[in-house]
């Protein structure tokens, strides 16, 4: 069970939350990118044995949605959002 | 190599088994092989043993980073069946149950099949008239799929007593599937060991990848390992979860993330349920071991995860939900649990693909890849022979995410 | 096990839910609102109104359902400058209160949150889990109050019932 520090309320249990999916790339221009470039930014995002960075929805809380590093190792929450 | 049978366990017998030949050598490692199969999990010794047996490529060595059969194929639920909802997906899945189910005489070890039928539990009628489509479907591919009624359901399983007329979700039928079965894990993995050895294959256990190495021109080299560098012009990855964490090495990035997927067994009790029993609207499914321990599984946990082990509120979830339909299940004690790690890839469907880097092939992204593991060795190891995906499996390449031509299945254990 | 409390279902308040610039909404209904509630989920109390300060830029305001005709004559929900957005639900959620020595441990089964009142002050008001579901949560004389959607009431109704059993 992990505790996610949510700015607004402070740290709370996992199951107030729902998981809202890696941080992946920001969106690029579609006209200035390759088809290549463009079907990267749609289908991958980082799957690191390490620090990854992914959105929560404090969704049975207050509604903020806050994004966090989770070590995909071993859960440790290594970097919260600002302000928590 | 020594053939079981009853002749053979009965000369075993007087000679107080002390004369047993071991089932597969530990040849030295050599410098180079024609293919190196990374992963002695289910996928990567198929593979090993289609290609010495189907494709004469002999000279092969699959590297394991801990012990044989010790990953995934140690750590799921041995659910075998074939009710998937893609075209692309379903004639793949009664290719592998029919293989699975001739497995036994194939490899001259008993794999304890024992084709027992899935029943899916029923509670919402948009779940119905999502298993009515998956039962058409499936039809037209010879996989088998039939509503049967509530009482019919309560008949086939009379530990069922929950989810009456006044529960939050009412059972209201039921999906039977009676190509599904389980067999025993650890002789899928031995069997096919034990029959790629005596074709040739050569498996190093204790032997890590810790990197690819590419040539000058780009192409694949070889491996680097903890015991050396081994070279191959053909590289095969089928390292579930850690897929990424080696293709990263070479450069190549895939659409897959990694999660966690646990499961948990009771206590030994007897006979109770001789059916697989799917329950997709309360969210987790179970099996009765021919142990008697119960075999149950539940949802992914949320987010990526390299961790092997389960979250309490997963456990707790699956519980409830098994309660709410089990009530008698109470009593049961609980003894183990545990996790594996797969990555899904983006559509959710498997990915088994030459790459970019030329030599290196892939098979990952199965989600519930236990039953794929017949089909899975053989269409990787025409892959690697002739270049060219299996016909089987042309819908699953890299291929797909380039023209955006997702196969989104619905059938995965993702869609529970 | 059964416990010393005593639970109540309670019938409609009235409710008003306020998002927007906390200077903004102010600006508009302050003469009427109690005052602005200075930390994340606590409240603020004029007369019988409450101000639950419960998300950022969103408060909730409760009453006496005798006044919700007057109150929504004052904030004029449908009226209000564009933006800020106030909302009439008092028919969305439904109020228990769980009053007695052993309050606590019946919410202690409920929610995850710390309730002690080192970690959730008299004042406190929040957003959590009840059950699983989303619940507004608050202190109140001699135990806790909490509110669901209306449409779970009947099954909160039944997990107390299984809980205290």
């Amino acid at each position: 069970m992990l505790k996610i520090p949510c700015p607004f309320c402070g740290g709370r249990n996992e199951s107030e939350f729902i998981f809202g999916g890696p941080v992946g790339a920001n969106r690029p221009d579609p006209n200035a990118v390759s088809d290549a470039e463009w079907v990267e930014y749609l289908t991958i995002v980082p799957n690191p044995l390490g620090p990854v960075q992914e959105k929560w929805w404090h969704a049975r809380g207050c509604g903020e949605w806050l994004t966090i590093w989770r070590d995909t190792r071993t859960h440790d929450i290594v970097e919260g959002p600002d302000g928590a | 190599m020594q053939n079981y049978n009853i002749f053979s366990l009965a000369r075993n017998a007087l000679t107080g088994h002390k004369n047993w030949q071991r089932a597969w050598r530990s040849p030295p490692l050599k410098p180079a092989y024609d293919v190196v199969v990374i992963g002695a999990g289910g996928h990567g010794l198929a593979t090993a043993y289609y290609l010495a047996k189907e494709y004469g490529v002999t000279n092969v060595a699959v590297l394991e980073r801990g012990w044989l059969g010790g990953g995934n194929i140690a750590r799921n639920t041995i659910t075998i069946r074939s009710n998937y909802m893609r075209d692309e997906s379903i004639p793949f899945y009664v290719k592998s149950v029919a293989m699975y189910e001739a497995l036994t005489k194939e490899l001259n070890f008993n794999m304890m099949h024992s084709k027992r039928t899935m029943v899916d539990v029923v509670q919402t009628y948009p779940k119905m008239r999502e298993l009515r489509r998956r039962q058409l479907t499936m039809d037209i591919y010879g996989s088998t799929y039939e509503q049967i009624s509530e009482a019919e359901l309560r008949r086939r399983i009379p530990a069922l007593t929950g989810g009456g007329p006044n529960a939050r979700l009412p059972v209201i039928g039921g999906m039977v599937h009676t190509d599904a079965g389980v067999n025993r894990h650890d002789a899928v993995a031995w069997g096919y060991a034990r029959g790629a050895d005596e074709l040739g294959v050569e498996i190093h256990q204790q032997t890590a990848v810790e990197s690819l190495l590419r040539g000058a021109d780009g192409a694949i080299e070889g491996v680097q390992t903890s015991r050396g560098v081994v070279r191959a012009k053909k590289v095969a990855v089928a390292v579930s979860g850690h897929t990424t964490t080696l293709t990263e090495t070479a450069g190549l990035k895939l659409p897959l993330r990694t999660m966690n997927l646990t499961a948990f067994v009771s206590e030994p009790v007897k006979p109770l349920v001789d059916v697989i029993v799917n329950c997709p609207d309360s969210g987790f499914y179970f099996s009765q071991s021919d142990k008697g321990e119960m075999v149950i599984g539940g949802a992914p946990d949320m987010g990526q995860s390299f961790r092997r082990d389960i979250k309490q509120h997963v456990f707790e979830d699956t519980v409830t939900a098994m309660l709410s339909l089990f009530p008698s299940f109470k009593k049961l004690k609980l003894m183990r649990q545990w996790g594996g790690h797969l990555d899904i890839a983006h559509d959710a469907s498997p990915i088994m693909s030459k790459t970019d880097v030329e030599g290196l092939f892939v098979t990952a992204g199965w989600w519930g890849g236990y039953k794929a593991i017949p089909a899975g060795g053989l269409t990787l190891a025409h892959l690697i022979t002739t270049g060219q995906p299996h016909k089987l499996m042309a819908p699953f390449t890299l291929d797909r995410f380039r023209h955006l031509d997702f196969v989104m299945e619905a059938g995965t254990t993702t869609a529970r | 096990m059964s416990y010393d409390v005593q639970i109540k279902r309670h019938g409609l308040h009235a409710l008003f839910d306020l998002k927007g610039a906390a200077a903004d909404v102010w600006d508009w209904a302050g003469g009427t609102l109690p005052a602005q509630p200075e930390r994340p989920n606590s409240r603020t109390v004029k007369g019988e109104l409450d101000l639950f300060y419960i998300g950022r830029n969103h408060w909730i305001l409760r009453a006496p359902i005798e006044q919700e005709e007057a109150l929504a004559a004052a904030l004029k929900p449908v009226d209000c400058r564009p933006d800020i957005s106030i909302v009439l639900v008092s028919d969305t959620l439904t109020f228990f209160t769980v009053i007695g020595p052993q309050a606590a441990d019946v919410m202690a089964v409920a929610s995850p949150l710390d309730l002690h009142p080192r970690q959730f002050a008299e004042d406190a008001v929040t957003y959590t889990e009840i059950f699983g579901l989303k619940a507004l949560v608050q202190c109140c004389g001699g135990g806790f109050e909490f509110a669901v959607e209306q449409s779970f009431g009947n099954l909160v109704v039944d997990y107390l019932a299984r809980t205290t059993a």
